[in-house]
């Protein structure tokens, strides 16, 4: 794993990982923060859609109604000429804002509604259903296009969620205990390290001593031997 | 001056009494000049008043053997297929024979019910004479406008001539001949060029040199009703004969459109000055609408209402939407009131009782006038409810509405 690649069982090593690990934590605690207020903005923004939806729904119902009396006092060829008198089509106008670092789709609606002695048809020559169905469907546009652009919104942040948990647990549950173990593990490697080199020293030095002590017991053990006689400064011997 | 038979009536008793005068009718056709094709031959005809009592009693009638309010009531327990197989046995047999090869179900019925429409007005502007001919031509003309709109816009937009045709309604005075070469020509300016002639040309006329713009389709069809109400209202006055009979029901009909279109204001537009959308002619002058338009006050509304003689109306139209008698005034006027103050247009099943009182106004109107145009009238609306009658079922019951539903919005 990319996190724990690169790391030495030396001390070098271990400020390494310990540099890691401290982002590592930071990360995550920082990402939980932005979990937690992208959980509150999906909240705050799917109780709005829920309402959207069911606004969009109550309004299509109430269009279906008008355009179903607008078919029985109009006829196809009102409605039809009615609809070809149009002269403004409306449209829809994209962008973007930031929500929590998040970059979400923003739709506004363009010349969704008109007055009614700008839609194009004259007002001697049609009747009053004509001016419903035309409001019951602007009303009907604007909570489809409001909706769209919060139903973007909330899928956007969703996917955004899904990713930062995604993060969030990869670093609680896998990153952060990989680094925590193999600093552990480092540890006790140095510490072992330490340990051998300390006996190894100590053994060392026992050894010497052991010689120092065997070379002493050996001249007391011989006084009259010229052998055994402590051997003569260099000074004295010039 | 010689009189003959006009060889094409002959075999109809009731045109008999339509005789064909020689040379002083040819002037009068002369004198048409720019009369729309189809109305110059009518002009030669001396009318007699048994002429006159023929067509009418004709009509009448014709006006007896339309569909009766029992058997609405039976076509509403009816389902599509069943609907399409009654109105198939009636008088609409020909045009649903004709049409159920290219088409089915819902469209059928609506194209077989307009066919006949067109075909019926047609028929009756061909066989009305002298001034009941003048004034049922000016009386149909609405749809003449409503086609030439329909082409002008087409030719703007670029509407194919398929789509177009599929709602080209040819009960006016212009002939499906005409229209289909008006549909032939490319731009709006050849359409207004090439409509020369027609009564309602120089409204048309600047209509080019201004080039399109946006509203312009809005205010030339305003413009094009505002003128036909006001030469139908000034040909029923000009001391046409019959025209005296038909002012008092032109009267009313320009009133209802006036109310309704303020309601519309009032409830989808930001206007200061609506006089230029109220027709000339009726009971009440623009001015009144101006001033009703801008009240914001419950007691100077329902006042304005009393003095314009509207609650009356309003109140039977409530009741009858309601089916309750015990409503009173004040409960109508809290109604509309509340429509008013919220800035919504009147229900459109208050709009169909409205109806319903206008056209039993009509006809109270025609029963003291029985030989006039009114009689002729008379038939074309109730012809032109019964059509709307059959496709508010057809439909109603395409949407899947129930009976009762149905009902609120059929004029019987």
């Amino acid at each position: 794993m990319r996190h724990t690649q690169d790391i030495r069982p030396t001390r070098a090593g271990l400020f390494t990982l310990r540099n890691r690990l401290r982002l590592a934590r930071k990360a995550h605690r920082i990402l939980g923060m932005k979990r937690d207020g992208l959980m509150l903005e999906i909240i705050r923004l799917a109780e709005e859609v829920r309402a959207g939806h069911d606004l969009l729904m109550s309004r299509y119902a109430r269009t279906r109604n008008v355009i179903a009396a607008a078919y029985m006092i109009e006829g196809t060829a009102g409605m039809t000429v009615a609809a070809y008198s149009v002269e403004v089509r409306p449209g829809i106008e994209t962008s973007s804002r930031r929500i929590l670092g998040v970059t979400v789709p923003e739709i506004t609606g363009r010349d969704v509604r008109a007055d009614l002695t700008g839609r194009g048809y004259g007002l001697l020559g049609t009747t009053l259903v004509i001016d419903d169905l035309a409001d019951a469907y602007g009303e009907l546009l604007e909570v489809i296009i409001r909706y769209a652009g919060n139903v973007a919104c909330l899928t956007t942040l969703l996917a955004e969620m899904e990713r930062v948990s995604r993060r969030v647990k990869a670093l609680e549950f896998q990153v952060i205990p990989d680094l925590e173990e193999i600093e552990g593990r480092i540890s006790r490697i140095r510490d072992e390290n330490e340990r051998e080199e300390s006996n190894r020293l100590f053994l060392v030095k026992r050894k010497k001593e052991r010689s120092e002590d065997a070379e002493e017991r050996d001249r007391r053990i011989r006084p009259g031997d010229p052998d055994a006689s402590p051997p003569v400064p260099e000074e004295q011997r010039g | 001056m010689s009189i003959t038979l006009h060889p094409d009536e002959g075999s109809d008793p009731g045109r008999g009494l339509l005789w064909k005068a020689g040379q002083s009718s040819e002037q009068d056709a002369g004198a048409a000049g720019c009369r729309l094709p189809g109305r110059e031959n009518l002009h030669r005809f001396v009318v007699t008043p048994t002429a006159y009592i023929y067509i009418c009693t004709r009509l009448t009638v014709r006006k007896a053997r339309l569909i009766r309010p029992e058997q609405y009531m039976r076509l509403l327990n009816m389902n599509l297929s069943q609907i399409t197989r009654f109105i198939g046995e009636t008088e609409y047999q020909s045009e649903v024979n004709e049409l159920a090869g290219s088409r089915s179900g819902i469209e059928l019925i609506e194209a077989a019910l307009t066919t006949n429409l067109a075909r019926t007005y047609r028929g009756i502007i061909a066989i009305a004479p002298g001034s009941l001919h003048e004034l049922t031509s000016r009386y149909l003309a609405r749809w003449d406008i409503w086609n030439v709109m329909l082409v002008l816009r087409s030719r703007e937009f670029g509407i194919p001539d398929e789509q177009v045709r599929g709602v080209i309604i040819p009960a006016g005075g212009l002939s499906p001949e005409r229209i289909e070469a008006l549909l032939s020509l490319r731009t709006t300016c050849e359409v207004v060029e090439s409509l020369q002639g027609w009564e309602f040309h120089p409204v048309l006329a600047g209509f080019c040199s201004g080039g399109y713009h946006r509203g312009v389709f809005a205010r030339v069809e305003n413009a094009l009703y505002t003128s036909y109400y006001t030469e139908l209202y000034r040909d029923a006055r000009s001391g046409i004969r019959g025209g005296d009979a038909l002012l008092p029901y032109i009267r009313v009909e320009i009133d209802i459109l006036n109310i309704r279109n303020l309601f519309r204001l009032r409830a989808g537009s930001r206007e200061s000055d609506i006089r230029e959308f109220m027709v000339p002619g009726g009971t009440l002058d623009p001015g009144f609408f101006q001033r009703v338009y801008r009240i914001e006050e419950r007691e100077e509304f329902i006042e304005a209402m009393e003095e314009a003689g509207i609650m009356p109306v309003l109140l039977a139209a409530v009741r009858d939407l309601r089916c309750d008698e015990s409503i009173c005034e004040s409960d109508a006027a809290a109604l509309i009131w509340d429509r008013w103050a919220d800035r919504q247009t009147p229900l459109a099943t208050m709009v169909m009782a409205v109806t319903r009182m206008r056209l039993h106004r009509l006809e109270q109107i025609s029963r003291r006038h029985p030989f006039s145009v009114l009689a002729i009238l008379t038939y074309l609306e109730h012809k032109r409810y019964e059509v709307m009658n059959l496709r508010a079922i057809a439909r109603g019951k395409e949407f899947g509405l129930d009976a009762a539903e149905i009902r609120k919005y059929l004029v019987i």
